[in-house]
């Protein structure tokens, strides 16, 4: 191993190390390095909401996407917190619509592929939905409260 | 201090390993990396409109955007095809380069979409550190390749080039695990581990509220007893923590590194989070080097093949260069007809020297002592019964007109490498020569 390539090793090593080691003592995220902040916070409440999309079909019957398969690429937990960041963001109202529009539309594609054997939608609507945690789960398909946000059609 | 401190960085990084090792580990991860994408399609993250791109840190810095579907596609594509490349190591170094640029951007790619997750971190940095080493010097068509052409007739010799890279992946997954454990401890304290939080969290990820979907419901079970909820995060915690001590101790290692990957396998079975692609970095914490040595120990050993060549055939070398590195399980014993003819004729009076010099011969010898001669395309049948990457194909080798096929291939191939290899005076001159020399 010659010396120029043990220094490269070196630097790429200490680079890693060093990369990582800031992430973890400024508790910040520069992906790939992270401080793993995964689950790390506290869970007191025994209630929470999350933002979920509710397809409506032609007869006006509402369904949930809580499936992957609806919404993919995206999933249950990036999905929603990506539309948590653009509510909260300036111009959120008109953003998530947008957003919610890029959904419906990958959500037909899937379907016309026979990706997910979800009905045909005339609109997704975006609900703010809240459960009471249930110990056995029972109110899965049973939210509290939900409210609703935004709707797009086609 | 400094220069104590110095010794043990190298030697914790630098000490020599085999490379056997560190390709076992290529061919396991890229292989799985490959099986395990090959589905999966990023191309659809090129059809979302701008609102839904919350560019992360590397791709703001080097302002990398969402390239359309299409070209994502073309990018996946030879992604993958790197993957595949980089596990039977063809190309491997240029394989293992794209693996990792493409591979950065195209894992990457959906944290720029609302939520980093933290599934490929470890990936990414595997991929990285094996696009910068040797990994293909062992466990790859290219060494076989080269062994084949003469350019690598030795097995590579153990080096620090095949320990830093698999150091690498333990310390990059040391610092994952660790840094997961102290965010826990700085965002929460101790009452992560000694309240009702793990048990909250097992029941809420039921929601539908994960990237995958909790493979079973024994959350709830667990949820259900706050001791046990507790134990486990006090473990979860704990391994986490405490998971650097792998990297120093092997003592520690043996419990850590397990643990480690239980509790992932936990966090799938339990809460959902997907950390396959994690898991498949768990191929480096394996001493390949050292399982194929047991293997060799308590695999039956059948009988004996000793395979008799002629050295001064380059064509005969370089075959013989490849079966060394075949020969896993350690069955077969090679001696050159030229160098050790005086041996050979006292061990085995029934071999004769022309056949040895025109055919690979293969001398069998079975538990109850009989030997027996096999000859060229029968003498390749004969070493493929312990050459386990042949073992697939010994059916075909003794379909009916296979071997008729097979003899004449040999004798056609071999007729031939007589001509090349001993060219400068004919084959004749060589074994006259050799003749000469065996007498002298």
């Amino acid at each position: 191993m010659s010396s120029l390539r043990r220094t490269i090793v070196n630097l790429v090593l200490g680079a890693l190390i060093a990369g990582s080691a800031y992430d973890i003592v400024s508790d910040q995220e520069h992906w790939p390095f992270s401080q793993y902040p995964m689950f790390s916070g506290v869970w007191r409440s025994p209630t929470f909401t999350w933002l979920r999309l509710f397809g409506v079909t032609a007869d006006g019957r509402e369904f949930p996407l809580d499936a992957n398969r609806f919404i993919e690429p995206f999933d249950q937990s990036r999905l929603p917190k990506a539309l948590r960041r653009i509510l909260d963001g300036p111009d959120g109202q008109a953003r998530v619509r947008t957003a919610l529009a890029d959904c419906l539309a990958r959500y037909e594609d899937l379907r016309r592929q026979k990706r997910h054997d979800g009905a045909p939608l005339t609109a997704l609507r975006l609900y703010e939905v809240e459960w009471t945690i249930d110990p056995d789960g029972a109110n899965i398909d049973r939210p509290d409260r939900r409210a609703f946000v935004a709707e797009v059609r086609p | 201090m400094i220069r104590r401190a110095i010794g043990w960085w190298d030697a914790f990084w630098f000490t020599p390993a085999p490379a056997s090792t560190l390709g076992a580990c290529r061919v396991l991860f890229f292989g799985s990396l490959f099986l395990w994408q090959w589905h999966h399609d990023f191309s659809a993250w090129g059809r979302f409109s701008s609102v839904l791109w919350m560019p992360v840190w590397l791709f703001d810095v080097t302002n990398i955007p969402a390239f359309p579907a299409p070209v994502i596609a073309v990018m996946q594509s030879l992604w993958k095809a790197s993957l595949l490349l980089s596990a039977i190591g063809l190309f491997t170094r240029p394989a293992m380069v794209v693996a990792f640029v493409l591979g950065t951007y195209l894992m990457g790619l959906p944290h720029n979409f609302g939520q980093t997750q933290h599934f490929d971190t470890l990936v990414v940095f595997a991929s990285g550190a094996l696009a910068l080493s040797r990994a293909g010097d062992a466990c790859s068509a290219d060494a076989l390749i080269a062994a084949a052409r003469g350019r690598a007739i030795d097995l590579p010799r153990d080096d620090g080039e095949y320990r830093w890279p698999i150091r690498f992946v333990w310390v990059a997954m040391a610092l994952i695990f660790c840094a997961a454990g102290l965010s826990k401890l700085r965002h929460s304290g101790l009452e992560w581990i000694f309240s009702d939080n793990l048990a909250w969290l097992l029941r809420r990820q039921q929601y539908h509220i994960s990237d995958g979907e909790p493979l079973t419901r024994w959350g709830l079970l667990v949820a259900r007893h706050s001791v046990a909820a507790r134990g486990l995060a006090l473990a979860s915690v704990s391994i986490e923590l405490f998971y650097p001590l792998a990297l120093v101790s092997r003592r520690a290692r043996y419990v850590l590194a397990p643990a480690g990957l239980a509790m992932l396998l936990g966090i799938r079975l339990l809460m959902g989070p997907t950390f396959e692609q994690f898991m498949m970095c768990y191929v480096f914490w394996i001493p390949w080097a050292s399982v194929a040595a047991a293997v060799r120990r308590h695999a039956p050993s059948g009988a004996n093949r000793l395979v008799v060549f002629d050295g001064s055939c380059g064509l005969c070398t370089g075959t013989i260069a490849v079966l060394r590195r075949l020969d896993v399980l350690g069955r077969l014993r090679v001696t050159d007809a030229r160098t050790d003819w005086i041996r050979l004729a006292a061990a085995y009076p029934f071999l004769n020297l022309e056949a040895c010099l025109t055919d690979m011969q293969v001398v069998v010898t079975r538990k109850n002592g009989a030997s027996s001669v096999e000859t060229g395309f029968d003498a390749y049948r004969s070493m493929a019964w312990v050459v386990p990457l042949a073992w697939p194909l010994l059916p075909l080798l003794y379909m009916p007109g296979v071997p008729a096929v097979g003899r004449r291939v040999y004798r056609f191939v071999a007729s031939h490498r007589s001509a090349d290899t001993c060219g400068i005076t004919g084959l004749q001159d060589c074994r006259i020569a050799e003749r000469e020399g065996g007498r002298a």
